[in-house]
């Protein structure tokens, strides 16, 4: 029987590699020529994103749930020797220094600096695990992203961290698609009570169900297998794929991203086929003027409403055709990577990945949103420009189009002074399902004060499209859409509406 | 003490009284309900195939870098 102590170091950002290096040779037993090779190409790549400022508390001996799951429903039943134990790397913004964690009136400081965890994993060459970062961590963190609060503990203190799960994958328990579907769980489980975290050997034995072939060593996912994945762990998936969906395509990736919804990404290149590749998109890059000056009008392939936009010289903008970047959390490479949605994978340094495109995206909806962006988006469109809401001639319009919880948007709505008092009460005190679908309309000059002065709110759980059932409340100009609960029909109110602060809060930035 | 602090049906009352609350029962309306019906109608029908489409070939893509 043997003990182990647990070992730790404090390291600037300087020496981080290196102590992390020379710490694999004498705990996890890696030879001094792989390790040299695994700080050159995997920890010097890794940290260079970070701030300079980083400094790091090493802990051995660390027990990580995800590398202990793999280890004993795999790696223990090989011949070559696995360690069971990790390396965790805690992070901070600053200097750091032992005594600081045994003094209480230093913890508000460390709390403020923390800036999340790497677990280095016993599985060379692939060794960084289960990790949580902030995005203050990263150099370049000009974007909002879909974050959770994580807690970890640090040389004994609690801590926690607004970040995004992200691990490598270990290629043999967890390819890149089963790492998507893990780091999906991870994130909806500490956020949501609905789900619960899973581990490696669940999502083994849950694609087992439906499998021909035993799981490991993982040769990969279909789209298909990691949608049925993410559907027995309690989502009502949808699969869009960019050669049904086309223009469309790119829009309603962006409008699931805008309502603070993590996709997973299927990537491959064109040809010949070699690379697939499943990551997953979390957010996107802050949104300029300039971008906003560059947005060109909506041209619609549908006739009827491109008849009903010309009739009326609108100038029609919509806010998911910005050509932002978009953010990426990939297994083979450090959390929050940026690129444009054509060319998702440019950051990385081999061109044969240049090639690749985005062939399908799956989103992890709550399984009771009955009513998914494509028809909801479709459907405000056509209410907007139906004749119910006062839309002038020569009008512009810019349309930004998201889903939220109907408990997040009415405690902003309640809160922002900028919202008029009688359209708060139609808002607050109208009964809603706990999603919703959410237009503003806005024109490109109020976009960029964000500000807009139109809305639209549908019901996500209405999938009866007709009698403009989804339809909650609409509001443009003077007048305001609402279904009056006395007389159980749909009432036009004349009300001057005044422009308002749009609602932001699906992602978040740093 | 109870003291009823919902507006909703106050406000409504109110705008009522001004004359500003009209019902969407008219002609005018249904014609522009059934308009924006028989729009979606096309774009339920067409979302459908899409969808049923992008399962088929959601089936062909390996993922394993």
């Amino acid at each position: 029987m043997s003990k182990m102590n647990i070992e730790k170091y404090i390291s600037s950002k300087t020496d981080l590699s290196e102590t992390i290096r020379k710490l694999i040779v004498s705990t996890f037993g890696v030879s001094e020529a792989n390790s040299n090779r695994i700080k050159d190409k995997i920890l010097d790549q890794y940290f260079n994103q970070f701030i300079d400022t980083v400094y790091a508390l090493i802990e051995t001996s660390y027990v990580d749930k995800v590398y202990r799951d793999s280890y004993y429903h795999y790696f223990s039943s090989k011949l070559n020797h696995y360690k069971r134990d990790c390396i965790r790397v805690s992070l901070f913004d600053g200097e750091i220094r032992e005594e600081m964690f045994r003094d209480s009136t230093q913890l508000e400081k460390l709390h403020r600096k923390f800036l999340g965890f790497i677990v280095i994993r016993p599985t060379e060459p692939h060794i960084i695990g289960r990790s949580v970062i902030s995005p203050k961590t990263k150099k370049d963190r000009d974007f909002n992203v879909c974050v959770v609060t994580i807690p970890s503990t640090v040389d004994c203190i609690k801590f926690s961290i607004e970040g995004f799960p992200h691990s490598s994958q270990d290629t043999e328990t967890i390819t890149c698609a089963e790492t998507t579907v893990w780091a999906i769980m991870e994130y909806f489980s500490n956020k949501y009570a609905d789900y619960r975290p899973v581990l490696p050997s669940r999502i083994i034995e849950t694609l087992n169900k439906v499998s021909s072939e035993r799981q490991v060593p993982s040769k990969g996912l279909n789209v298909q297998q990691i949608s049925f994945a993410i559907k027995e762990f309690g989502f009502g998936t949808r699969i869009y794929s960019k050669d049904q969906f086309n223009d469309d395509f790119e829009k309603l990736l962006s409008c699931y991203i805008e309502s603070g919804i993590p996709l997973i990404l299927a990537v491959q290149d064109a040809h010949p086929r070699t690379i697939g590749h499943a990551m997953l998109c979390v957010g996107h890059s802050k949104i300029s003027d300039n971008l906003i000056d560059n947005l060109t009008e909506t041209i619609f392939v549908d006739q009827t409403v491109a008849a009903k936009i010309a009739a009326k010289h609108i100038s029609f903008f919509d806010y998911d055709s910005i050509h932002k970047e978009f953010i990426y959390i990939d297994d083979n490479h450090p959390a929050f990577q940026k690129a444009h949605i054509d060319h998702p994978t440019e950051y990385y340094t081999d061109p044969k990945w240049h090639r690749c495109k985005v062939t399908h995206f799956i989103a992890p909806l709550y399984p009771k949103i009955y009513l998914e962006a494509y028809e909801a988006k479709s459907f405000a469109i056509r209410f907007l420009i139906g004749g119910m809401l006062p839309i002038v001639d020569n009008s512009e319009l810019l349309i930004r189009f998201y889903l939220t919880s109907s408990r997040s948007y009415k405690n902003d709505i309640a809160l922002n002074s900028t919202v008029q008092d009688d359209l708060k009460i139609f808002i607050l005190e109208t009964a809603m399902p706990k999603f919703i679908w959410v237009a503003e309309i806005s024109s490109k000059e109020m976009i960029k004060a964000q500000e807009a002065n139109g809305l639209i709110i549908l019901d996500a759980t209405e999938a009866k499209i007709f009698w403009i059932k989804p339809l909650i409340l609409g509001a443009y100009n003077d007048t305001i859409v609402i279904f009056d609960s006395q007389t159980q029909q749909f009432s036009q109110n004349t009300l001057p509406l005044q422009k308002f602060k749009i609602y932001t809060n699906n992602l978040k930035g740093f | 003490m109870t003291e009823k602090i919902s507006k909703y049906q106050e406000l409504m009352s109110r705008l009522r009284d001004e004359d500003k609350v009209t019902y969407l029962d008219q002609p005018r309306d249904i014609e522009m309900i059934n308009d924006i019906d028989k729009q979606m109608e096309d774009v339920r029908r067409d979302f459908q195939i899409k969808e049923k489409n992008s399962q088929i070939s959601a089936a062909t893509v390996i993922l394993t870098a």
